[in-house]
């Protein structure tokens, strides 16, 4: 049983105040340094909305679908992210890129409502193509000077927790009303990528 | 003692120890690690600061364990031999190298490549991959360690880091027999690989 006192508390927060000040005063400039790449790397998946709402998907949808695919799906999605960062790196262009990253949310948001259970190999592609378009906008938006190997580390752990993230809201579906809930959130993925989709096209310019 | 504050305050601990190397990293990313105990620890503190050759050997260690008993005997003693005999190359030749990044690089990519697909090796790749990588980081490092003023236990003490983590991980691994678990093994590798990938095409990516 873990007992948290009041002084602990204290700690707790101090040590939290400590560890989310530090990397920030380093976030404007990157120095090839930790702190100059792992923030920079960790916070890049995170910061876009669009990014955030698919890659928590594909943890929801592996959460449904059960194992193996909870964990090949993220074993998928980091590398294929990591081929298209790498393409947006060396210049290698992709056409429609903000539409592809939409296009997931919207596609693995519907995966999620409808509980939909392809063959391994489908998901797998399905995933793995979409996981190209999200790394190539990164690999594209690199920050300069930034310390690769370590904006590396940040970039593949950020987007492992999102996936983190999603595969533990889908343990919810061992209840009636968390597959509910997992269709909730599948709506609200959809949402947005509608919301993107349209955006992309101009709709609301 | 209540059990909980003892968790929470090993907790905390672990909170701020994180906290601290993440918050010091300047010494430890530019130059070599001063502990503070001596060469020896400094070697053991700078092999745990650095990411290339720590996740090249998390990468090859799990690697071997998940290809069996046979596999994991010989690489256990094959990675810290190869590393050795590469520092010590690389301490007494004086050798630079200018593709350190793009080598260590393509040494998480192909050991997390082959952690992630896993496809059935025979016992003795992940023991040539051992031997090659092993003597690559070890000769690189070496190399660096000639460069400055610390001395050849300094590189002993990376190679005791490199060998330790590997039997711990190898042995860990090797016992793990549950298909989920095997497959979140996997899962790593995929991490490994995608920051190998990102770490190469960066050396690539065009200035200006």
């Amino acid at each position: 049983m873990i007992l948290m006192t009041g002084q602990h508390w204290r700690w707790l927060g101090l040590a939290c105040l400590a560890v989310f000040s530090s990397p920030s005063t380093l976030l404007a400039h990157d120095d090839g340094s930790v702190l100059g790449g792992f923030p920079s790397g960790f916070w890049h998946p995170i910061s876009g909305l669009d990014h955030v709402l698919a890659m928590i998907a594909v943890g929801l949808w592996g959460a449904q679908l059960g194992s193996p695919q909870v964990w090949l799906l993220p074993l998928t999605f980091p590398l294929m992210m990591a081929v298209g960062a790498a393409m947006g790196l060396i210049g290698y262009p992709l056409p429609a890129v903000e539409q592809g990253i939409a296009s997931s949310a919207l596609v693995l948001g519907l995966m999620v409502i409808f509980s939909a259970r392809p063959p391994v190999a489908v998901s797998l592609l399905l995933v793995g193509v979409f996981a190209l378009f999200h790394g190539h906008a990164h690999g594209t938006e690199l920050p300069v000077g930034a310390s690769s190997l370590w904006y590396s580390v940040g970039f593949v752990i950020g987007t492992g927790l999102l996936h983190a993230t999603g595969i533990g809201f889908g343990t919810l579906q061992r209840w009636p009303w968390g597959k509910s809930c997992l269709r909730g959130a599948g709506l609200v993925v959809v949402a947005g990528g509608i919301y993107f989709l349209l955006n992309s096209l101009g709709w609301f310019a | 003692m209540i059990p909980g504050h003892f968790v929470c305050s090993k907790g905390l601990a672990l909170l701020a120890a994180i906290w601290l190397c993440l918050a010091f990293p300047s010494t430890a990313s530019a130059h070599l690690v001063s502990s503070g105990v001596g060469p020896f620890f400094d070697g053991i503190a700078h092999f745990f600061v650095s990411v290339y050759d720590l996740l090249a050997v998390v990468a090859l260690s799990l690697l071997s364990g998940l290809s069996g008993k046979p596999a994991t005997r010989r690489f256990v003693f094959v990675l810290p031999g190869a590393w050795l005999v590469g520092t010590l190359l690389g301490y007494l030749v004086p050798w630079r190298f200018e593709e350190a990044e793009w080598l260590g690089a393509n040494s998480l990519l192909l050991g997390g490549l082959l952690l992630a697909i896993h496809p059935q090796l025979s016992p003795w790749i992940p023991v040539g991959l051992g031997i090659a990588i092993g003597l690559m980081h070890g000769v690189l490092n070496g190399a660096a360690i000639s460069a400055t003023d610390s001395t050849i236990l300094t590189s002993l003490g990376i190679v005791a880091a490199a060998g330790v983590l590997g039997l711990l991980l190898g042995a860990a691994t090797v016992s793990r027999t549950a298909a989920w678990q095997r497959i979140a093994l996997r899962v790593v590798g995929s991490w490994v690989a995608a920051i190998g990938l990102l770490s190469l095409a960066w050396q690539f990516r065009p200035t200006g």
